[in-house]
């Protein structure tokens, strides 16, 4: 049409450019008709990574799911009803650890590793909405998805009340209704008022700070407002009191604040949650603080990346004296807890975080599902997968039709509670211990 | 549009191709990012409209965009309104905001106009992500697509493509689009000669946002999600940055942009350069511009010519 | 209750240094008529040139900010002399500068990853000041902050190269002219500009956590300010960033932390609404 407006080009001239054009497009549809990106190399199980992967997270989980993958080939690879596959991993990048970048990033990513890598199995997940949006997409696709990182049960909840759809979906992380943080957190939270009781050094524990990111996952946790949830309800049945109660933005930069209004009750412990950047900076500005004449309060919390192995460098340091859970301590949880940890760090010069050992043992599971199932496809492998009873790296996995996701009572490495000392992650605590061991007072 | 002419007939060609590809057996893959295209070319079509045409530089047309696909999926999730009908409500929206905005802002001249939309954006961003109401930071999940069928939902971005296409020539031949451009030339003249220029912008931009909220709608029908992310600096920059490339102020710049730009993004998406994927997109985009400074239109137009 | 306290001190903290990095983007705007849509990649690639020269290089810090600075001016010079000066129109301004952006974005992300590192503090601790604790950090940034602010202003309004400024800021053809050479105060004003960014970054970055996407909220502010205050008024830019800093730390502290930002942005839309030259509609005489 535009082209019509300018000065009249000859006819001749503009029926040849029509032409070439059609026909290139021709020929490019063609070459990849031929080039049929379905089709199926031999023997091959395509496992498609769904990972934010210029993000460490992400990095870690691939590494790890390319070493369980080359382990798995070296040893003969998996066996079918018919024949041996070998696994292949495709990956793409859903960015998602960046708090700024759309929810539909991962969805694309989602479709692209169905669409254009031909995976037949998801491994991946981490930020919470990304997981939910992605799998409202598996009854269409009918693939199991793998959720290795994401912390809620929120996908779990929809496997009981809506099975058909949502059946595809396994998790390897706690936060489900076996593997909820609250529990845990109330019994150590109790552990240390005991403590605090019998120790004039340590701050008065019974006073509780909650401050917690505004984002989906904290929302059963925390409550909305800030403080209005049953876990706390349950706190303060055990005498606890909250004194403070608030919920920081994803973009929050600077929490001078917050410091300042938590230091006008001199709480005894900050219940901190968070995933994102700004649980750097407030490790930091909490350490750098002035508390007096207050103690200087326990800082602890479900934050995704406190136990991550940078979060020292990341902090510079800082972090001294921070509890997290979940953190990767080095600690034998089964035999192949600290060999995997020894093995990954030999390979890549790094301790694993959570999200390299729940995708290794991730991959190890589903190759023992797809023996179990004989194929690949959906519906065989699901059932499968719910047979799963496996004693991995992080501890003891158990699938049921009802359970599809960890269950706290077997052994397992998000048990523990992990103390940042100079460098090393200590734990300080099992849910099984009757007492906190080895605790520093910041 | 008298007599049928070869470009049109090339126009159509090419258009039953586009159609036709997806379909190919083993061409599905194209599906997604191919949808994806054609409401980005949408958005760009509408940028382009006020600025190519009315002169008015915006930097914040993701939330025009977002503000229609927030209403939309509100509206389609919350009151069971059928989709077409909240995706038309919902764009609707858009445009009421963009007047209410703009009112103001356009009897100016100079830059205050582009700040206001560049402030625009970030508002929307920081509210929707304080209030629960809007879904918070994690945003709405369970959109009910506009069609379950992923081919249709093809057809019909490109339908939408199409329209918005043919909205634009509509508008650009009609007696508004004469004094959109002559306002766009010289904005004094235009007055002396008894244009009301602020009136010709205010419906400019409705237009506009109009159309860009119908591309933001369908793209949250698509996805079934949308966060506040949506105003981030991808979707407020991508519509320049397609038009720019592609040609602005001609009819179809935007549309060769997106598809220059969003083929350009797709192919890097390969191993060898996983972390710098990226920069290599950002890098090789400059390049062109750089080299081509008025546009693929323009060359395009200087080869068939 | 120390509140009014905690929102004077804080307010006065986060105002100087809104103050600090909106005053070059202003002047930019003002003299060369240029929107720089990469303003914020300038603080960016600050924060990572300390962070890769302290923690990589193990430089030591008085070295680091010595580093910094020469090579902000120096990325500000042939940043003029390579792209800004040949721009003419304001679309081929935006297109340009956001490229530059993405581009230096991406490559930090190659470099970098995108994961959040940070900095160490120059002056690491805190004080108590009438019963509110300050970060010593935070205390030197709005001290330092505020020197430079005045020798901005003596440098704007009292010397030679100043009246060159504001008068390519008022007419560029009159003061060529008058014989002041508009491409020497251009590429001094980027300079200035860059290496505002890169003395921000060396004063606020240690106090939070650098990341590739941190200088886009530094560009909105910039804008902010510049749409409150007037386009290179340099009085103005500084009342706005006082505004805008104040009313930030009034909702964060009274109303709910959630919505300072936005609320901070509206308020510059009503202002728009209201006063639509600005607030006090001048600018740089």
């Amino acid at each position: 049409m535009a082209t019509a407006t300018s000065s009249k080009p000859s006819r001749k001239t503009l029926y040849i450019a029509v032409g070439v054009v059609i026909v290139i497009a021709l020929i490019a549809a063609a070459v990849l008709v031929v080039m049929n990106p379905f089709q199926q190399q031999q023997k091959e199980i395509v496992i498609g990574l769904s990972l934010p992967l210029t993000n460490p997270v992400g990095i870690h989980a691939r590494k790890a799911a390319e070493l369980a993958v080359e382990e798995i080939n070296a040893a003969g690879g998996v066996r079918l009803k018919d024949g041996v596959y070998r696994l292949r991993l495709v990956a793409e990048d859903t960015n998602e650890m960046d708090p700024l970048i759309p929810v539909d990033q991962g969805v694309a990513a989602f479709k692209r590793l169905i669409e254009v890598h031909g995976a037949q199995v998801i491994v991946g997940g981490v930020r919470t909405d990304v997981v939910v949006a992605q799998t409202q997409l598996l009854s269409q696709y009918k693939i199991v998805y793998l959720d290795i990182e994401s912390n809620q049960g929120i996908v779990e909840g929809k496997v009981k009340d809506d099975y058909q759809n949502y059946k595809y979906y396994f998790h390897f992380f706690g936060g489900g209704p076996k593997s909820s943080a609250g529990p845990l957190i109330i019994g150590f939270l109790q552990r240390l008022k005991d403590m605090s009781a019998k120790d004039p050094k340590m701050p008065d524990v019974s006073k509780v700070a909650l401050l917690a990111e505004n984002a989906l996952w904290t929302v059963g946790l925390a409550g909305r407002p800030a403080g209005n949830s049953t876990f706390f309800k349950r706190l303060a049945d055990l005498g606890f009191k909250l004194v403070y109660a608030e919920l920081y933005p994803t973009t929050e930069s600077d929490f001078s604040s917050y410091l300042a209004k938590m230091k006008a009750q001199c709480p005894g412990v900050i219940v901190f949650l968070f995933s994102g950047p700004p649980g750097i900076i407030f490790t930091k500005q909490w350490q750098d603080y002035d508390w007096s004449p207050c103690k200087k309060p326990i800082v602890f919390g479900p934050g995704l990346l406190g136990g991550f192995s940078w979060f020292w460098d990341q902090t510079q340091g800082k972090a001294q004296g921070t509890i997290w859970w979940p953190s990767t301590v080095r600690v034998q949880v089964t035999p192949k807890t600290v060999e995997f940890i020894d093995k990954f760090k030999r390979r890549y010069g790094e301790t694993p975080n959570t999200a390299a050992i729940d995708a290794y043992d991730a991959i190890y599971v589903l190759k023992d599902a797809l023996e179990r199932a004989g194929t690949w496809q959906a519906e065989e492998l699901v059932k499968a997968l719910e047979q799963t009873d496996y004693v991995g790296v992080m501890g003891r996995i158990k699938f049921s039709r009802e359970n599809h996701g960890l269950d706290f009572t077997y052994e397992n490495i998000y048990r523990y509670f992990g103390q940042w000392q100079n460098g090393e992650l200590v734990p300080v605590w099992e849910s099984t211990w009757p007492e906190i061991k080895n605790l520093l007072i910041p | 549009m008298s007599a049928v002419r070869p470009s049109h007939l090339a126009g159509i060609a090419l258009l039953v191709v586009l159609a036709v590809l997806p379909a190919l057996p083993g061409m599905r893959a194209l599906l997604f990012p191919l949808t994806l295209t054609n409401i980005m070319a949408t958005l760009a079509i509408a940028w382009n409209l006020l600025f190519g045409y009315a002169g008015l530089l915006s930097l914040g047309h993701s939330f025009f965009f977002g503000a229609a696909g927030y209403a939309s999926a509100i509206l389609s999730k919350s009151y069971g309104i059928p989709v077409p009908v909240a995706m038309v409500i919902g764009a609707a929206v858009s445009s009421g905001i963009a007047a209410l905005v703009g009112l103001p802002s356009l009897k100016l001249r100079g830059h205050y106009f582009v700040l206001v939309t560049l402030v625009l954006p970030a508002v929307a961003y920081q509210l929707t992500n304080a209030l629960d109401v809007l879904g918070g930071h994690d945003g709405i999940f369970g959109v009910p697509p506009l069609v379950r069928d992923s081919y249709a939902v093809y057809l019909g971005s490109l339908f939408l493509m199409l329209a918005s296409l043919v909205a634009s020539a509509f508008v650009i031949r009609s007696r508004l689009g004469v004094e959109m451009i002559s306002v766009r030339e010289d904005e004094e003249a235009a007055k002396a000669l008894g244009v009301d220029t602020p009136r010709v912008k205010l419906y400019a931009l409705m237009i506009s946002a109009f159309l860009s909220g119908l591309a933001g709608a369908y793209w949250a029908h698509l996805n079934g999600v949308i966060s506040p992310s949506v105003y981030e600096l991808e979707k407020a920059s991508m519509p320049l940055l397609m038009s720019v490339l592609g040609g602005k102020g001609t009819l179809l710049g935007p549309v060769i942009g997106a598809y220059v730009i969003q083929t350009l993004f797709e192919s890097l998406k390969i191993e060898a350069i996983a972390t710098a994927r990226l920069f290599v997109f950002a890098a090789a985009t400059f390049a062109i511009y750089r080299i081509f400074p008025q546009g693929l239109m323009g060359v395009l137009r200087r080869v068939i010519g | 209750m120390a509140e009014p306290l905690v929102v004077f001190f804080y307010g006065l903290v986060t105002s100087l240094i809104f103050a600090l990095y909106s005053v070059g983007f202003s002047l930019v705007f003002g003299v060369a008529r240029v929107i720089d849509a990469a303003y914020g990649i300038w603080y960016t690639t600050a924060a990572y040139l300390v962070y890769a020269l302290v923690t990589r290089l193990l430089l030591p810090l008085p070295v680091t900010v010595v580093v910094v600075v020469a090579s902000m001016v120096a990325l500000g010079i042939s940043y003029y002399a390579v792209l800004v000066r040949g721009l003419q129109e304001k679309v081929e301004m935006i297109m340009t500068t956001f490229l530059v952006a993405l581009m230096a974005q991406y490559l930090i992300v190659a470099i970098f990853t995108n994961f959040p590192w940070s900095i160490p503090a120059l002056f690491p601790g805190s004080t108590q000041v009438l019963g509110v604790s300050l970060f010593n950090q935070q205390v030197a940034a709005a001290i330092t902050a505020f020197l430079l602010l005045l020798v901005l202003w003596y440098l704007v309004y009292r010397t030679k190269m100043g009246l060159a400024i504001r008068a390519v800021a008022q007419d560029k053809e009159a003061a060529l002219l008058m014989g002041i050479n508009p491409d020497r105060v251009m590429a001094f004003t980027l300079a200035l500009s860059c290496s505002l960014a890169g003395i921000a970054a060396l004063l606020q970055a240690p106090n939070s956590v650098i990341s590739p996407t941190m200088g886009w909220p530094m560009l909105t502010l910039a804008f902010a300010v510049v749409v409150l205050g007037g386009m290179g008024d340099f009085f103005g830019a500084i009342i706005a960033s006082f505004i805008i800093g104040f009313s930030y730390q009034l909702i964060t502290n009274l109303v709910n932390p959630l919505y300072s930002m936005a609320a901070a942005l509206a308020m510059i839309l009503l202002v728009l609404w209201l006063r639509p030259r600005g607030l006090f509609g001048r600018s740089l005489e």
